[in-house]
Parts: structure tokens; C-alpha cells; sequence
């Protein structure tokens, strides 16, 4: 277990480095972020002192080295921009984010693990026919789009739910969400909603591929000889078994819902990362996009890492440390 | 054993598949009787339709296949007919089942002892520590070491005859009528089929109950089932005792199985030419008859009807021995 743990965080080390690398020339090849900063009828000399104290003049893999080093002592740098560092300007958006992204998760698994069990239980019946047409319009209609459609008919025609912004914010165990507050609910519904709908679509559609595999094989005809009602088969003896492909799945989408929800930010004005993050690149913030996607990318870390633990879990027959038993 | 009453009869077992043009018969017109404590052994080579008749009588076909007429009668019950709530009820309390393949039968992500446990409270209402104690008694029985420690096992981490015993414990756990064993030692090395067979008698004399024996190996049967039928295309060619049927088998495919047996003093073993016939295509007369070295004209033209008593019987028009008996 400990060597496993060893292998695993070197392993993310070596993939964050990389990630770094790749992301640190990508955001310098774009472009001189002086040229945005700095009003055009600037002097060269105050050009050239700016440049200074931000340390771009030095040579790009020094500026690299520099970075490293910072980010060992956990120094993300300081925004361009906003001159404040890094992590204050992820940290105060991140709560936001994190809500938008978990809420949205438990919707698209509210929604779409039942349908996704009847779609699959009842193959080529009439109601699989429906959810299978249903999740075709969740996934294909653009995002924005179903999201200005729950606005018009949410928010302005029926007036449930308000139409954007994040509601009243409170505390819990000292981290602050509007998840504590009925206000707090009332804003992410709507939101969540949106961002849910993709992900549900594709659990719909894996749920209910898997179930109908599984639902052929000879051990549920065993169980059925057994004389087990069809309920228990199903929720016990099929859904135990996918949920090892089902949680693949689920461990990417929980990492988009959580990194690339900007376009439902964008459309709910949703106070979140998604927006730093446009804005950075636009104004080519360079330590912001570099600390937000590094940020991004230990996400997905620690979210593969807890679905390889769940593998165990879930099938006695796989090992922690890779074989099979 | 006839002065019994039966406990399973079935009638003119007729088994289709579906399909979108026509709709063809695998199972054609099947009836026997079976009776408390007897081990029946139904043998045919793959395509025969034993296995499609094991899972009639269960009421486990999933469409296309369908059960088309006859009955399969339980104490009174009809079970082609019964409710669906019913025929569960039925299933692994009066009728268990075992598969050819104990590698892929039992649930590999539960633990031995969920699946044993859930068969005997999905027909009765007792607490999982009884329910766990008949598992760990019928675990014994079967000669399982250790059964408390197993049933917190997974089944991989028993072996393939290790895992046909737990099958075996299963079917045994509700005290059934009758075992439906599907070729349970097919899959099996030679040794470990011996134990399982012994273990099966075993059980099945101590507690009375009948055993329907699937198997394509005639040998196999004859040391151990009280009587054997033989399927051919759907149809049952022969039946009657083990000993009458191998010793003085009367249809023409019943002595072509005999002659496929190897024994010592057969130095070349014969060699039945031909494949059975594709049901999806029409035919007329005996459906043995293309394959048949003693075939004549009527039987390709008209089809045999079984001949000779309930017990003893065989659909051909010119039986084997019939006047030489042994």
C-alpha cells in the first residue's frame, strides 16, 4: 500500500511538472503580456522597468526555473493583472465553482442512473424508446442554449428561480458555500441543471449499455433460477456489476463539472473560476492560467487516484497494486 | 417407481424461436414423467434441444424463445401458465437449477455467502443468521472446509469444482422436488466430475429428490441415472431404463451414441456420419432418417410416432432388437 502510494505521487509529480511545462510555453508563445498590460504611449524606459519587475526579461527557462521554484513553497505567483497572488484569486473562487460542479454531479446521477437502469431493464420497449430519444436532445442541443431556455422559462416566464448570480453565501466548517442557505439553492438549481444534463445524457447511455450486457450474462440467469425477484437482480446482482465502468466515467465527469463549467458560468453569471480563467488567457495573465490549470490538473489527479481505490472496492477482484488476483 | 404419482409431467413440450420471418420449433412435442427420487438422464448431442428443455420447464426462455404448447405439469400447477410472481416462487424452491459452467454461474462481484443467503430468504422469511446457518450446513454436506471463513469469500477465489460444490449447496439449500442439472461436470476435470456426480447422488437420495441429468455423455449416465432419454432434433427418440437402453438400445441413434463410447475391447470406435438436421429448414419423415444406415423409404416420408409404453420408448419404425431381448 505504501509502495503503491509512493508510485502514485511520483507519478503525479512527473504529470504536473509536465503539465507546467507544456502550459508555461503555451501562454508565453501567445504573446507579450506587456503589450496588453501597458497602454500604448508608455516609454520604452517604464516599459523596460516594468518588464523587469515582473521578470520577463529574462530568458524563458529561467523564468521557468523561477517559477518552480515558487511553486515549491507552494508560491503561485503574482497575477499580472489584478497584482495580487495567484492562489487569493483561485481560492476566492473556488468554493463557487466547487458547489456548481458537486450539485451538478448529484443531479446528473438523480437523473441519470434511474433512467439509464429502466432504459436498459426495458431494452426495445417503449420506454426505453423515450429515455434514449430524451438523452439524444440533452446531449446534442448546445449547453448555452438549454441554459438560456431554463432562464426564459424558469426564471422570467414562471419566476421561480432566479436567473443568475450566486445566493447568499454562509459557512460550513469554516468553508464558505451558498449550499447551506435556502437562497444558496434557490440560485444553483437552475445552473446545476444546465451543467448536469450533458453529463446525465452520457450516464444515461453507459448505465444502460452496461445493464443490457450484464443483463445477458449467465450469472443473472443463474440468479433468475434462483428464483430472485426481478428487483433484486437488478439492483443487486446487474448494477453491482457495472459500477466499476460506471465510475471511469464518472470520475472524468466529475473533473469537467468541476474544471470546465465556464460556459454555464458565462450564461448564469455564475461567480466561479470559468471566468478567471477567460479572462487571463484574454489578457494573457500568465501565472493565473498556469496556477489555475495546475490546480486543474491535481483535481484530476486526486480524482483518478480515488477511482483506482474504488476499483477495489468495488471488485474483490482487482489488487490495489495493479494485479489481479 | 410408477406406482407413484409423478412429480413433474410434462406433455407435447413444444419450444420455438421467434424470429422476424418464421418462427421455428427447437424442442418438438416432449413428454415424460418424472418421479420422486429418480435421477433421469436426458442425453443428446449440442442442438438436440435438452438444454432448450431444462430451461422450458424452468420458465427461463428470454424471447425469441418461447414456450408454443404442451404443458409441464407440477403437483396440479401448470407451470407454462403460471404467473410470473408465481413461477419465482417456484424457481430455486421446488425446481432448482444447476449450470454447465460453475466459472460463470455464481456472481463475481458478491461474496459466496450473499448468494447463498439471498436464495433461501427470497422463498422464505427467516432472519440472514438462519439463513446463514443452512449455508454453512449445506456448504458442509458438499464437503466445502472451513464454511464460515468461505462464505465471506469471493468466488474466484474458489476453484472450478470448488465452485460447482457451492452450485451444488445452492441447489440443495431450499430441500427441492427437483434438480435441473445442466452438463454440471462438463466443464470439469475428470476427477473432480466423479466427486461432483457422487455428491450429487448423494444429496439427492438423502433428501428424495428427482434429478433431471443434461449431459451429451451417455457413458456418464449409465452407471448412475435410473433411466435415460435420448433427444434428437428437438424430438425424444428413446427412452426406458439405463440398463435396457445400453444394453438393447432400439432406435438406430441410441446404438450409434453406444457405438461412439470407447471401451478396452474396441479397438476403433464408430463414427456417426453426418450433422443433425437444420431445423430451420422443412423436412418430412423421420429427421434421424438422412443420417440413419438403416433408413428405408417410409421414413423419409412419414414421421414415426413413439412406440411402447410410457416408460420405455422410441419413435422409429423399424426398432433394433425388438425381438431379440436380452
Amino acid at each position: 500500500m505504501a509502495a503503491y502510494l509512493l508510485q502514485r505521487v511520483s507519478q503525479a509529480v512527473i504529470v504536473l511538472l509536465l503539465v507546467s511545462l507544456l502550459i508555461f510555453m503555451g501562454v508565453y508563445a501567445i504573446g507579450d503580456p506587456l503589450e496588453l498590460l501597458i497602454s500604448p504611449e508608455t516609454t520604452e524606459q517604464d516599459m523596460a522597468l516594468a518588464r523587469a519587475a515582473l521578470g520577463l526579461d529574462k530568458p524563458i527557462w529561467v523564468q521557468y526555473w523561477l517559477y518552480l521554484k515558487g511553486l515549491l513553497h507552494g508560491d503561485l505567483g503574482v497575477s499580472f493583472v489584478y497584482n495580487t497572488p495567484t492562489i487569493e484569486l483561485i481560492l476566492q473562487r473556488l468554493p463557487a465553482t466547487v458547489e456548481l460542479g458537486l450539485v451538478a454531479f448529484l443531479f446528473s446521477l438523480i437523473i441519470g442512473l434511474p433512467l439509464g437502469l429502466i432504459a436498459g431493464y426495458y431494452s426495445d420497449k417503449p420506454v426505453d424508446d423515450a429515455i434514449m430519444n430524451g438523452s439524444i436532445f440533452m446531449f446534442s442541443l448546445p449547453n448555452f442554449w438549454q441554459g438560456l431556455l431554463l432562464i426564459l422559462v424558469f426564471a422570467v416566464s414562471l419566476n421561480w428561480m432566479p436567473a443568475g448570480d450566486r445566493g447568499e453565501v454562509g459557512t460550513f466548517l469554516g468553508i464558505p458555500t451558498s449550499l447551506v442557505t435556502l437562497d444558496g439553492w434557490r440560485h444553483i438549481f437552475l445552473p446545476a441543471f444546465n451543467l448536469a444534463l450533458f453529463n446525465a445524457a452520457l450516464i444515461i447511455r453507459l448505465t444502460r449499455s452496461s445493464i443490457q450486457e450484464v443483463m445477458s450474462s449467465e450469472y443473472i440467469r443463474y440468479a433468475r433460477a434462483k428464483g430472485l425477484t426481478n428487483r433484486r437482480i437488478l439492483l443487486r446482482h446487474a448494477f453491482r456489476n457495472i459500477q466499476i465502468p460506471l465510475v471511469t466515467v464518472l470520475g472524468l465527469e466529475l473533473g469537467n463539472l468541476l474544471a470546465y463549467g465556464i460556459i454555464t458560468e458565462t450564461v448564469f453569471d455564475w461567480p466561479g473560476m470559468g471566468q478567471l480563467l477567460i479572462n487571463s488567457i484574454r489578457l494573457s495573465d500568465r501565472p493565473v492560467v498556469v496556477g489555475y490549470l495546475l490546480v486543474v490538473v491535481t483535481l484530476f489527479i486526486i480524482i483518478n487516484m480515488v477511482v483506482d481505490v474504488l476499483y477495489t472496492l468495488l471488485d474483490p477482484r482487482i489488487k490495489i497494486d495493479g494485479g489481479r488476483a | 417407481m410408477s406406482d407413484q404419482s409423478p412429480v413433474l409431467s410434462v406433455r407435447d413440450l413444444v419450444t420455438e424461436i421467434r424470429l422476424s420471418e418464421r418462427h421455428v420449433n427447437l424442442v418438438r412435442g416432449v413428454s415424460f414423467d418424472l418421479y420422486p427420487g429418480e435421477v433421469l438422464g436426458v442425453v443428446g448431442e449440442s442442438g438436440s434441444g435438452k438444454s432448450m428443455t431444462g430451461s422450458s420447464i424452468m420458465n427461463l426462455l428470454e424471447p425469441p424463445l418461447r414456450i408454443a404448447g404442451g404443458s409441464v405439469c407440477m403437483a396440479d400447477r401448470d407451470l407454462t401458465t403460471l404467473p410470473a410472481e408465481e413461477m419465482r416462487e417456484l424457481r430455486g424452491d421446488r425446481v432448482a437449477m444447476i449450470f454447465q459452467d460453475p466459472m460463470v454461474s455464481l456472481n463475481p462481484v458478491l461474496t459466496i455467502g450473499e448468494q447463498m443467503i439471498e436464495a433461501v430468504k427470497a422463498h422464505r422469511k427467516v432472519s440472514t443468521n438462519d439463513a446463514r446457518d443452512l449455508a454453512i450446513k449445506a456448504l458442509q454436506k458438499v464437503g466445502i472446509p472451513s464454511p464460515e471463513k468461505r462464505l465471506k469469500g469471493y468466488p474466484h477465489e474458489f476453484s472450478g469444482g470448488m465452485r460447482q460444490r457451492v452450485v451444488i449447496a445452492i441447489a440443495f439449500l431450499n430441500n427441492p422436488d427437483i434438480i435441473i442439472a445442466d452438463e454440471p461436470t462438463t466443464a470439469l476435470d475428470v476427477t473432480i466430475q466423479a466427486q461432483i456426480l457422487s455428491e450429487i447422488q448423494k444429496q439427492a437420495r438423502e433428501s428424495g429428490t428427482a434429478v433431471i441429468w443434461i449431459t451429451h455423455d451417455l457413458a456418464l449416465l449409465s452407471g448412475f441415472a435410473d433411466r435415460v432419454m435420448v433427444m434428437y432434433a428437438g424430438e425424444i427418440v428413446e427412452a426406458g431404463s439405463t440398463a435396457d437402453l445400453i444394453s438393447s438400445p432400439r432406435h438406430p441413434y441410441t446404438q450409434a451414441l453406444i457405438g461412439a463410447i470407447p471401451t478396452p475391447d474396441r479397438d476403433t470406435l464408430d463414427i456417426l456420419e453426418g450433422f443433425p438436421p437444420d431445423l430451420f429448414n422443412d423436412q418430412s419423415g423421420c429427421s434421424f432418417a438422412p443420417r440413419c444406415v438403416f433408413a428405408k423409404d417410409r421414413c423419409r416420408s412419414q414421421i414415426p410416432e413413439p412406440a411402447g409404453e410410457n416408460l420405455s420408448r422410441a419413435r422409429c419404425f423399424f426398432p433394433l432388437h425388438h425381438e431379440e431381448t436380452t
